[in-house]
């Protein structure tokens, strides 16, 4: 048994020093990580199905009734860019795709798994932010598929009631380049906010509370404080940059587009950066 | 080599580890032992940097096991059965911790098949026993074929043979020139597997060690003797310099003196004696003995696997604990 050990409890040559902790490493074992459990493909399949589904429902039922006065009257006479109607399905894929961004660490918090991953980058950092750029990675494609495949499905209806998106006007890349954008950085959020928290239903509660709950709530509180707090919430500083009609910004003020997406940016980097000081601190 | 220097671990009031030093060598098993609750765990997640100590410091090969460039080839870990996500498979979990390092798929292959993992390596490890979790995490600690290995309880949930596989390794292992740190709560595992023990007991190092020594200044050897005339035999042992107990039916137990010397000095003065019987005390019990004042949770729970602790606590009394242990680890009779 002996002999049969020695040949393969070792397999280091002379070349072991090659066989350190680096952050590329970190990275590629973070992605071995999402890709080897079955619910990431299950959660951004879904990312891309209601964001596919919402934008069909919604481009279909604005150009049916495109013409009919009562609903512009509904509507108060305002009209959605049609690229937006492409993009209306952002507001629950996010969702979604937050599930995905807070399972990446919530599940290693449940299932014990925190404690390999902890012992094999001591360190921490290196593996705060290679699941941040994995997750970053991930979600662009989840984003970007999810975004043509609205357009490809939604511009029939749209072209039938001749509102046919326009790939070339100003606002179009803002819009759809926008909801990639948001929704990358909604996913990130997501997993700051998972790290801080370590448990996927308080995470998901969260951010539930943060981007559904609030803004309406705090939207019918007249009040200049309130509006303005309001403003800075997540799902508005988003509508902020990627929506340019009033009748997608629900009527309320909204920032700048350049001051919504630093604000955007912000909800998703100060929570990793929180959660990065944190996670150091706290014992596994 | 793992160096432990004033290491001291509070969770809110409770002190789980209490300035505690030791050194675990090279080139040998060391023992972990004590009680469910000792400590033993705080202590080998604090070497690991999982848990930060409230006081004092742990280094592993020199450093805090975080300063390491390579810490999987410095240290491997068996913390726990199961620090593995249910949903993915044992090949896909050591790919996942093997790509921090660049660690080669080969090597993956490679502690799969010492860990006999391979028919199962492809399957969720959610519906791994907890024996084939063992093997698992056994194959973790050995992916960075690490310098040092802690494993914590490795032999639980194994069957005889996993029992015998994984003190054969950790014999091996010692013998290439790594440290070995295993931790246990049973005396026998400790004895048949390590060179050297540390005993650990309400968060404080109870006994340090070679397994040998351990073994004779812990088992005192007694002497059971029954005489009608009692009283006046404790006289006359204690006069020669040994302790006297008494157990509940009447039975004397004698230590400090052997059977013939008792015999001798019951014969010169004239004592009838109806049993003279040389008694000593197992590994087991040796333990016992050390810990009994220790253990965290007193009521036999009959956990499945674990030999019926003999009785665990000691009255609260005038006696110091070990002789009050003494008197009751009486044949199981004080239960």
């Amino acid at each position: 048994m002996s002999a049969d050990l020695a040949s393969r409890t070792s397999h280091r040559d002379e070349s072991t020093s090659r066989q350190h902790l680096t952050f590329g490493g970190a990275v590629s074992s973070e992605w071995i990580k999402l890709r080897t459990l079955r619910s990431t493909w299950w959660v951004a399949a879904g990312t891309v199905v209601l964001l596919v589904l919402i934008a069909l429902l919604s481009s279909w039922t604005f150009s049916s009734f495109a013409d009919d006065p009562e609903f512009a009257a509904q509507t108060g006479g305002g009209m959605f860019d049609s690229l937006e109607l492409v993009t209306s399905g952002v507001s629950f894929g996010q969702l979604v795709l937050a599930v995905l961004g807070v399972l990446v660490i919530t599940n290693e918090f449940s299932s014990g798994m925190i404690r390999s991953t902890f012992a094999a980058d001591p360190g921490r950092s290196a593996t705060v932010w290679a699941k941040a750029l994995v997750l970053a990675l991930v979600s662009v494609v989840v984003a970007a598929v999810g975004i043509a495949l609205s357009y490809a499905v939604a511009y029939p209806f749209l072209a039938n009631a001749d509102m046919a998106p326009d790939l070339g006007g100003d606002d179009s890349w803002r819009i759809l380049g926008g909801a990639v954008v948001f929704l990358v950085l909604t996913a990130l959020m997501a997993l700051g906010i998972g790290t801080l928290l370590r448990s996927t239903a308080g995470a998901i509660f969260t951010i539930v509370a943060l981007n559904f709950v609030a803004p309406p709530i705090l939207g019918l509180i007249n009040n200049d404080i309130v509006e303005t707090i309001n403003k800075f919430l997540p799902a508005n500083a988003g509508q902020a940059f990627m929506t340019t009609s009033d009748l997608a910004s629900g009527g309320i003020d909204l920032l700048e587009p350049a001051q919504g997406l630093l604000v955007a940016i912000a909800w998703a980097v100060v929570p990793l950066v929180a959660a990065n000081v944190v996670i150091k601190a706290r014992d596994a | 080599m793992i160096e432990a220097k004033g290491l001291s671990k509070r969770y809110g009031t409770k002190v789980a580890v209490d300035d505690v030093n030791f050194t675990v060598a090279p080139g040998k098993v060391t023992g972990f032992l004590g009680p469910n609750g000792a400590g033993k765990s705080t202590t080998m997640r604090m070497i690991m940097a999982l848990n930060t100590p409230s006081a004092g410091s742990v280094t592993v090969n020199g450093k805090p096991y975080a300063k390491h460039r390579a810490p999987l080839g410095e240290v491997g870990a068996l913390l726990e059965a199961k620090a593995i996500h249910p949903g993915r498979s044992a090949y896909n979990h050591l790919r996942a911790l093997a790509a921090t390092h660049r660690i080669p798929k080969a090597r993956v292959d490679q502690v799969i098949a010492m860990t006999g993992l391979e028919s199962v390596a492809k399957k969720r490890a959610g519906g791994f026993s907890l024996g084939m979790g063992q093997r698992l995490g056994i194959a973790t600690a050995l992916l960075g074929d690490p310098k040092t290995l802690i494993l914590d309880e490795p032999v639980n949930g194994l069957d005889p043979d996993g029992v015998l596989w994984v003190r054969n390794l950790a014999k091996f292992l010692a013998s290439e020139g790594r440290t070995v740190f295993l931790s246990s709560h049973l005396m026998s595992e400790v004895a048949l597997t390590a060179d050297h023990v540390i005993v650990i007991g309400k968060g404080k190092i109870l006994a340090d060690a070679p397994v040998s020594d351990f073994i004779a200044g812990q088992s005192e050897r007694t002497v059971l003797v029954r005489t009608p005339d009692g009283g006046r035999l404790a006289e006359l042992v204690r006069a020669g310099g040994a302790t006297v107990t008494s157990s509940d039916d009447g039975a004397l137990r004698v230590s400090g003196m052997d059977a013939p010397q008792i015999g001798d000095l019951a014969a010169a003065e004239r004592v009838a004696l109806h049993e003279l019987t040389p008694q000593s005390s197992t590994l087991e019990e040796a333990y016992m003995a050390l810990t009994a004042d220790s253990v965290e949770y007193q009521t036999g729970d009959g956990r499945p696997g674990e030999p019926p602790q003999a009785a665990p606590s000691p009255p609260p009394g005038p006696e110091s604990p070990a002789t009050a242990t003494a008197t009751e680890t009486d044949e199981g009779s004080a239960r």
